[in-house]
């Protein structure tokens, strides 16, 4: 990002940013808005996380194998996710890995390091790299169809590997039976929580028999759409069709809790003084923003050349007004080394170039 | 103190009083409709949240936070309401605004209490009853000088089209599954239409003459095709209402999707009743897609349309007869023209023939009734307006190429599992370009087999939808194709979309796309057929 840009005073909001205004003292209109709903959201929280707890103490009851899926990348996140919900709540746990090609070796040994630690089955689904490969080079080189609320929150390659976290998690807990699947969003991640639909599903995210009409951006299918056009029947096995889900799918669809936005605190000091103790070690290969997936840096260099703004600024702006980033720490984590060992391992796997991206059809 | 169905009144007048005070310092400029303002009454309620990057959707109130800053102390009033009653208000201006604008408030009222609220008002005195309808006219008075200041401004486009399936209203309007048969009768005659309004921007402007943003309304007409289909009275008041609520809503042109051009007779219904309305059928960019798909199919199978032979169910309808003299000009030589329906048809059918052959005397035309007729076809061209689907497996040879442009559709899901041997392709559907961004006031609904919710995850959309946001771009202002299709509009509409950036969207069926897969297997079944 150029040193000449304009900045949102108070979060660092880039003016390239999807949406962003700004009044006379600088400070952007997303800032205005989380001041205008912050005693809202907490009010929220609260109520969520006594929902969220009464159903998770009423599914611990039930005489089944696992409580609860979670969709775990050895990143830091789910990784606390993991001891949080084992230690927490007792839970019996299945961790679900995408395998998406792009695992940082470091993080292969966290995974079977934790969940050996904490005692935790681990499934880990591994699609054919080649329709892998076709995906991730498809929404790295060229223009897709995502809609700009979408990119505000993740890179086009993350939406497409988003969709099948989501599709193959979803499919395993209906297949299994388990009723509780937890995905580990930080607030800033996923910001936007319907109290209203969270209350008519018992999820964050709406899977139903039918249609939730105020909420035009249904996640699971906005980021599946793009790609079955593209790939037709060849990726329907993983990603899932959240609308109108036949009546006999909707009572085994599990569901689904984001828990850094209700359950607990997202402190990312604690969460790494935590995963520590359980030998989970930060990769060194993957850039700032990710402590799992080596694709992360090219999908964050594909949005700053073809958007204009880094992927990940929505999620630390959000974390700067909360004061839990300093102002400078989220610039300073928007560089982009496209030289990287993770860039140059993603380029040489996809064998696709660096200007591939740069000059997107 | 009775409990009446619906929101409590007092509530309902709070949160309009409470929004009429916060619009009143807010540019309302951008809001074109009184659709336009409520899901940012929603919002303000607390009843959902909007997403990140949506700070300039006139949809989300990030879009207005810095205007709405200091009045928190007025919306979070809203928010302590219960999340029932939030809904219920919402939902209830959402249904209020159509007969409002239609004057036909009286109508709605009624409606109400015979159907929705049956069930809990059929144990009511009649004073309570008459007290619930006081307490409705006073909701509609209310409403009614706060939608005002909205109703002020025009639209570009709206939309015509009905649902497809009697399912589609059941799950859309849930209430329908416990009324009795003669409520259940009196709401599929006396529903109105539910809206959807919309917003596109970021069209190129390649050419000085074209918008780069439009707004309108997708109106569904709240009855099933077959329901339209065989009620000529029902049909035609449902028609004139949506088309006039078009025009209440101050739409430039109206376009027509699913059958709404046949059942009003290729827009004359609408030129003999309603005076001062532009509207298209949207038949010309259907089969100029239609003949696209077809010169995409050339291109992969390198088949010579000389030599095959091509069948056109439907072919004496708009579309169908359409096809059929683009076909010819095209240099199809055998084609087998099918329609089902009735003498008129086959007389249209034969008057077609008697046309194409004053021009083109060595085409072989068949004129057939018969749908086993379709058997002697390589490639089929399905464009009819029957309710269900009249294709069977066994119509089908092996290796042929369909394509279905019905709706609803004429091919069943199950056929296409049944068939591996043959080649489905959905028509009419096209591509917008990645760049425009689209906004919608609600989510519309997911239509079993018109998904029209694939314009955000897709930028995709139906080629007589598309045909209306063409003409509402170039700033057409007349009627566009009355009556029988006109090919020469198809060429003329294709133009139009070429400059806009607008392309037939990729081949699929079903929400599926093809690969080439799909294709290598039917060139291979092909080959193995002896000549």
């Amino acid at each position: 990002m150029g040193r000449g840009i304009k900045r949102c005073r108070r979060c660092a909001l880039p003016s390239s940013y999807p949406g962003i205004k700004f009044n006379r003292q600088g400070v952007c209109n997303y800032c205005v808005y989380y001041d205008l709903i912050k005693d809202r959201d907490d009010d929220i929280r609260k109520y969520l996380q006594k929902e969220i707890t009464k159903v998770i103490k009423r599914i611990k009851r039930r005489n089944v194998k696992y409580h609860c899926i979670v969709a775990y990348s050895g990143g830091k996140d789910s990784t606390f996710l993991l001891y949080f919900l084992k230690r927490k709540f007792g839970l019996n746990i299945l961790a679900h890995v995408l395998d998406n090609g792009f695992i940082s070796n470091q993080t292969r040994k966290n995974i079977a390091t934790v969940t050996e630690k904490l005692n935790i089955d681990c499934k880990i689904t591994r699609p054919p790299f080649k329709i892998l490969r076709e995906i991730f080079t498809y929404t790295l080189t060229q223009r897709t169809s995502y809609p700009k609320e979408i990119l505000a929150m993740m890179s086009p390659v993350c939406a497409a590997c988003q969709g099948i976290i989501f599709g193959t998690t979803i499919k395993l807990a209906i297949r299994l039976n388990i009723p509780i699947m937890f995905i580990g969003y930080t607030p800033g991640q996923y910001p936007s929580i319907s109290l209203e639909n969270f209350l008519k599903v018992k999820s964050n995210v709406f899977l139903s028999s039918k249609v939730y009409k105020d909420d035009p951006l249904d996640i699971i299918k906005i980021v599946r759409d793009p790609v079955n056009e593209k790939f037709g029947n060849s990726i329907e096995r993983y990603y899932f069709r959240s609308q109108y889900i036949e009546k006999n799918i909707e009572e085994k669809v599990p569901f689904i809790f984001f828990p850094f936005h209700f359950l607990l605190d997202y402190n990312e000091k604690t969460i790494f003084e935590t995963i520590r103790k359980l030998g989970w070690e930060r990769p060194k290969d993957t850039d700032a923003c990710s402590t799992n997936c080596l694709l992360n840096t090219l999908g964050n260099y594909a949005c700053l050349k073809q958007l204009g703004y880094h992927p990940y600024i929505g999620e630390m702006s959000a974390l700067v007004r909360e004061e839990k980033m300093s102002y400078n720490d989220a610039i300073k984590a928007e560089y982009v080394d496209a030289n990287s060992f993770a860039a140059k391992y993603s380029l040489k796997k996809l064998g696709i170039k660096l200007a591939d991206i740069e000059s997107e059809k | 103190m009775k409990h009446y169905p619906g929101s409590d009144i007092k509530n309902f007048k709070e949160v309009l009083q409470i929004s009429e005070k916060i619009f009143r310092n807010i540019d309302c400029s951008v809001f074109f409709s009184p659709y336009s303002v409520i899901p940012i009454i929603a919002q303000l309620e607390g009843l959902y949240t909007p997403m990140l990057g949506s700070g300039d959707s006139i949809y989300s109130i990030i879009s207005i936070a810095f205007q709405i800053e200091k009045q928190y102390s007025l919306f979070r009033k809203l928010y302590l309401l219960s999340l029932e009653e939030k809904r219920k208000i919402i939902d209830e201006i959402y249904e209020m605004i159509a007969p409002l604008l239609l004057e036909e408030e009286n109508e709605y009222i009624n409606l109400l209490t015979s159907t929705k609220y049956y069930h809990t008002l059929k144990n009511f005195s009649q004073k309570d009853t008459i007290r619930f309808k006081n307490i409705l006219q006073d909701k509609f008075a209310v409403l009614r000088s706060f939608i005002n200041p909205f109703c002020r401004r025009r639209g570009d486009f709206a939309y015509v089209v009905h649902y497809g399936y009697i399912e589609d209203l059941y799950r859309e309007h849930s209430f329908l599954k416990n009324l009795p048969n003669v409520s259940l009768r009196r709401w599929f005659r006396s529903s109105f239409p539910v809206v959807s309004e919309i917003s596109l921007r970021n069209f190129s402007m390649l050419d000085s003459s074209v918008k780069d943003k439009i707004k309108g309304w997708i109106i569904f007409v709240a009855n099933s095709t077959q329901q339209l289909l065989t009620d000529s009275n029902l049909r035609r008041k449902k028609m004139l209402q949506s088309f006039l609520l078009a025009k209440k809503l101050g739409a430039r042109i109206v376009g027509m999707g699913g059958l709404t051009a046949s059942f009003t007779r290729g827009g004359r219904l609408i030129l003999k009743n309603i005076k001062g309305i532009n509207f298209t059928t949207g038949h010309a960019y259907t089969i100029a897609n239609i003949m696209g798909i077809i010169n995409r199919c050339k291109d992969e199978f390198r088949v010579d349309i000389g030599k095959i032979t091509v069948a056109v169910v439907g072919a004496a309808g708009s579309i169908g007869s359409g096809c059929v003299k683009l076909l010819v000009e095209s240099g199809a030589r055998n084609i087998v023209m099918i329609d089902t329906t009735n003498f008129i048809s086959y007389r249209k059918l034969k008057e077609l023939a008697t046309e194409i052959k004053k021009k083109k005397k060595q085409v072989r035309l068949c004129i057939s009734t018969v749908l086993d007729d379709i058997k002697k076809a390589d490639l089929i061209i399905i464009a009819t307006n029957s309710p269900f689907s009249l294709i069977k497996a066994t119509h089908l040879k092996p290796g042929a190429i369909v394509i279905d442009d019905s709706f609803p559709k004429n091919v069943s899901e199950k056929i296409i599992k049944q068939r591996k041997d043959v080649l489905f392709l959905e028509g009419g559907t096209v591509h917008f370009p990645l760049t425009i961004e689209v906004n919608m006031a609600r989510n519309m609904p997911d239509l079993m087999d018109a998904p029209l919710t694939r314009l955000i995850s897709c930028k995709e959309g139906y080629s007589s939808f598309s045909e209306t946001l063409i003409l509402a771009l170039t700033n057409y202002r007349r009627n566009y194709g009355v009556g029988s299709a006109d090919p020469k509009l198809a060429e003329d509409i294709k133009l139009k979309a070429d400059m806009i950036g607008i392309s037939p969207a990729l081949l699929g069926c079903f929400n599926r796309g093809i690969t080439s897969n799909n294709f290598h297997r039917i060139i291979k079944i092909n080959s193995n057929i002896p000549k």
